[in-house]
């Protein structure tokens, strides 16, 4: 089987077509189980009481946003090393849900902040670094909108996006490095985890679910910039046409009869 | 409060990010009928 065929937009585009509803499913099957583990079997905490549950948000939506990005920067290595078009649609397909996940996690760490700090922003190291990511999310989606030519703005963006990767391992060792208010790790590959097992499970397969959602946005945003770059080259009359209505279960229907 | 207004954010943020992916989509299928009809009628 040759696995490079896959490279190709026109290739990849029903493939992703098939896995985004499996991705789907699974993103709200695990979002069910972790949202049970988490709301209503992990008991409350001895000292935070019932709001430490943000974890439950907080830990996933922070882990993915440094996932994302760090995907982000091997796709923007793909494409500077082999001139590849998909890799820079799937670095544009992901930004956005980056950017969100970036978003969400720095909104809920305020909302945990405010009840158990007693504020909701302090620039702490992981703070500020995690705000810069956001940054660093917009900006790559600024700067490849402000160039027209699409060659230059994906090589640009993944010139970007893999010098910014630097600020992921800041934001993972800023806890160790820095002597933040920010709390440190409590679930660690090597050190097993510090939390009770309830609580680190629901953590656990939320991260998943937010992972497989995260796969299943990118699938279906992807699968729009291969067909808006089609039309932008003008090739979508010979592609385009090859596609049955099968391949656009994503919604783009079947073409409307002549009437004139 | 802040637990329902975390979890509340990301069912917003998950509504918001989908509504927007399939009105691009809505415009991308208006493009290519459009394109298909301009087609059928340059080919007639």
């Amino acid at each position: 089987m040759n696995i490079y065929k896959y490279a190709s937009p026109a290739t990849f585009y029903p493939l992703a077509g098939r896995l985004i509803p499996w991705f789907a499913v699974l993103a709200a099957m695990l979002a069910a189980v972790g949202l049970y583990l988490g709301l209503y079997l992990a008991p409350p905490d001895f000292q935070q009481g019932e709001v430490y549950r943000i974890i439950f948000i907080h830990v996933p939506t922070a882990w993915m946003a440094m996932i994302i990005y760090l995907v982000m920067a091997a796709y923007g290595v793909m494409a500077l090393s082999f001139n590849a078009r998909l890799s820079s649609m799937m670095m544009e397909a992901l930004a956005p849900t980056g950017a969100m996940f970036t978003v969400l996690a720095l909104w809920t760490g305020a909302l945990w902040g405010k009840p158990t700090w007693g504020a909701y922003w302090v620039w702490d190291a992981r703070m500020t670094s995690t705000l810069i990511l956001l940054f660093l999310y917009v900006g790559y989606i600024a700067l490849t909108h402000a160039i027209e030519d699409k060659k230059r703005a994906d090589k640009a963006g993944a010139l970007l996006v893999i010098v910014g990767s630097v600020n992921v391992p800041i934001i993972y060792f800023s806890v160790k490095w820095w002597n933040t208010l920010h709390q440190g790790a409590s679930v660690s590959v090597t050190s097993g985890s510090k939390m009770a097992s309830m609580m680190a499970l629901g953590m656990l397969v939320m991260a998943l679910a937010c992972w497989m959602y995260a796969i299943a946005v990118a699938l279906v945003r992807v699968r729009a910039i291969i067909i808006e770059r089609e039309l932008e080259n003008g090739g979508a009359a010979n592609w385009l046409n090859t596609l049955d209505t099968q391949d656009m279960q994503v919604g783009l229907g079947k073409p409307r009869q002549l009437t004139r | 409060m802040f637990v329902w207004g975390s979890f509340g954010a990301v069912a917003l943020a998950i509504v918001v990010e989908i509504t927007l992916l399939r009105l691009r989509i809505k415009r991308i299928r208006q493009q290519i009928n459009d394109s298909r009809v301009d087609r059928q009628v340059n080919d007639r």
